[in-house]
């Protein structure tokens, strides 16, 4: 295992989306890290008087309308933003993947019902749903981790029926049956080992888009809530003040659009790395 | 009492364009410790009958006859039986080794999975097995550790991992699929010795399958020729090559290529058998055989012959079997 980590870095460093995306992307996770042990401000101080401040040496990054650190909330922005994508993620996968096996592994009618309805729930269009299911059960970051989630889950179990599907065509499945095993203990034990680096991939990507997903809704104030700190929720403080005060829109937005950028490259240079047959046409 | 027994097994396969019957009416049956080697074309059945005696045939197909292990009608097993028998009574080796084993998985682990099926053993006992399992595959722990993957092996070394994983559990049968076709030449004779030696070690029966005459001819006690799913001519193996009857047979025994007998030296050209593999689809009325073969006459075409014995043990499907010597 070790061993195919650094193979596959070795051949990372070559591929210039991945080196390109991996940095963001390590950045964005050590920002959200960091948040934990230290922020410049805490984001609850509200101090008037420092309101709509330009970047000086203590606020380095100015100050909004409350007089808050926007550094300590571009901070704090970041960790909101990684735990609503991974927990919706984590429902994705959890659902998604064992739908997608039994899909693949059953065939007939079971995967006739699993994909139809993924088709169905896929057929909706995902932000718009979110919005919707937050306008019924109420705003919330939970909700909200609960919508983008739901919205995963026919993603993942599509490209791991796919994947799934091409192995159980190998021969080393038609080995393993011959050795008593059962369909169930294949899919888990020989399949889903090798659709791992589809699922990487794919999970890159669903990433940044569950993070666009976050900032969307709590821009329209269905998402977190505050005093937490959300990317999208300073959007949407910030256009009040956009005439005179275009900072405070300016780089929560930056922080959206570079995380969803460098993951999306991540995740593409991740395929090639992972993926021998794209290799070598570069 | 018979170890394997297969009675009147039609195996057919639905299509877009309808049921295509694979295998019609093969029968035959292996003692405990005797080596069959199955022969025929490309598309014949040979393969379907291995896959049809571990019920592992794609789900659009149905069986029909018997199929008795041990006595037991294992064609009526449900899949938890089955999956009891497969393995652990039964083991498989397959032709490609390159994509027979798992590439994520360590050698160690493929090969012990089997154990952990079927035997009730601690983790120690199935490492002491499983390095057993590659000594006698003469793949010495030394230098092949249970952690390799099988990317770091050759083919030949995969196919040895094979044979260890397909005779992990000591089956009483070991179904061996072409199991040198994908390896080169002297690795193929490497290969077959092993198969032959486990399986008079093990006292396993093997059923060899291969289009390669020579393949059989060292490997087993009888044979069975197939062709379109019959069988046409079965016997022990040194009777049916020295007394060839059916003309199916004397066909692939003289598509033999042999040495020096090239155009250039205005010697014979490889002699082939004329036409091709019936179509499945098709329905022939009298021999299948007949549109192929060069003693064909009205009798062939009118009605399928059955088979009859020439000698003790050694059956053809054929009315005008050739008589020589």
């Amino acid at each position: 295992m070790y061993e195919r980590l650094a193979e596959v870095f070795s051949h990372g460093m070559k591929n210039r989306n991945f080196v390109a995306g991996g940095i963001i992307t390590i950045v964005f996770f050590g920002v959200a890290l960091l948040s934990y042990v230290w922020s410049p401000h805490p984001i609850e101080n509200i101090n008037i008087s420092d309101k709509l401040l330009s970047p000086n040496t203590k606020y380095l990054l100015g100050t909004d309308h409350f007089g808050r650190d926007i550094l300590s909330m571009l901070i704090m922005g970041a960790k909101n933003s990684i735990i609503v994508a991974f927990v919706a993620i984590g429902i994705g996968l959890g659902i998604g993947v064992p739908l997608g096996l039994v899909a693949a592994s059953q065939r007939g009618w079971t995967d006739e019902l699993i994909m139809r309805f993924n088709d169905f729930t896929l057929a909706f269009p995902s932000l718009i749903s979110a919005i919707m299911i937050t306008a019924i059960m109420g705003p919330g970051a939970v909700n909200s981790i609960i919508a983008i989630g739901i919205f995963n889950i026919p993603v993942f179990a599509r490209v791991v029926r796919g994947a799934a599907l091409n192995i159980w065509k190998k021969e080393f499945i038609l080995a393993a049956l011959s050795a008593g095993k059962s369909k169930a203990r294949i899919s888990l034990e020989h399949v889903l080992p090798n659709t791992a680096s589809v699922l990487i991939v794919q999970a890159t990507i669903q990433f940044a888009i569950g993070i666009l997903a976050e900032a969307g809704l709590s821009y329209l104030g269905l998402g977190t809530q505050p005093p937490a700190a959300s990317w999208g929720k300073m959007l949407n403080e910030a256009q009040t003040f956009l005439h005179f005060a275009p900072q405070l829109a300016i780089y929560p937005g930056l922080a959206i659009a570079l995380t969803v950028l460098g993951l999306n490259l991540f995740g593409d240079g991740l395929r090639d790395v992972l993926d021998p047959k794209l290799r070598r046409n570069r | 009492m018979k170890l394997l027994e297969i009675k009147n097994l039609y195996v057919t396969i639905d299509t877009l364009d309808g049921p295509l019957q694979i295998i019609k009416g093969v029968d035959f049956s292996i003692e405990k410790g005797e080596r069959l080697g199955i022969v025929g074309e490309s598309g014949c059945g040979k393969s379907i009958t291995s896959l049809a005696i571990m019920a592992l045939l794609p789900d659009k197909s149905k069986v029909k006859g018997q199929i008795l292990l041990n006595g037991e009608e294992i064609n009526l097993f449900n899949k938890e039986q089955m999956c009891r028998i497969r393995g652990d009574k039964i083991g498989m080796i397959f032709q490609e080794p390159m994509t027979a084993l798992n590439p994520v998985k360590t050698i160690g682990d493929q090969i012990a999975e089997s154990l952990i099926l079927h035997r009730n053993m601690k983790k120690r006992q199935i490492i002491h097995e499983v390095e057993q399992l590659l000594e006698s595959v003469d793949l010495p722990v030394e230098r092949f550790g249970l952690n390799l993957y099988p990317h770091q092996l050759s083919g030949g070394q995969r196919q040895r991992v094979m044979i260890a994983m397909a005779i992990a559990c000591k089956p009483d049968i070991l179904i061996a699929d072409e199991p040198t076709t994908a390896l080169d030449v002297t690795v193929q004779q490497q290969i077959l010795e092993l198969i032959k030696e486990l399986a008079i070690k093990f006292g396993m029966s093997l059923i060899m399958i291969s289009h390669d005459l020579g393949v059989i001819a060292q490997t087993t006690q009888k044979v069975m020729i197939m062709y379109a799913g019959q069988v046409m001519e079965q016997g022990e193996t040194s009777q049916v090559f020295k007394h060839m009857s059916h003309p199916y047979t004397q066909g692939l025994f003289a598509a033999i290529p042999k040495p020096g007998s090239s155009r250039l030296e205005g010697k014979k050209r490889l002699s082939t058998i004329p036409g091709s593999v019936p179509d499945p689809k098709s329905t022939v009325q009298g021999c299948i055989f007949a549109p192929r073969c060069s003693f064909s006459d009205d009798i062939c075409r009118k009605s399928p012959p059955e088979q009859s014995d020439i000698a003790p043990g050694h059956n053809v499907r054929c009315f005008h079997p050739v008589m020589e010597d």
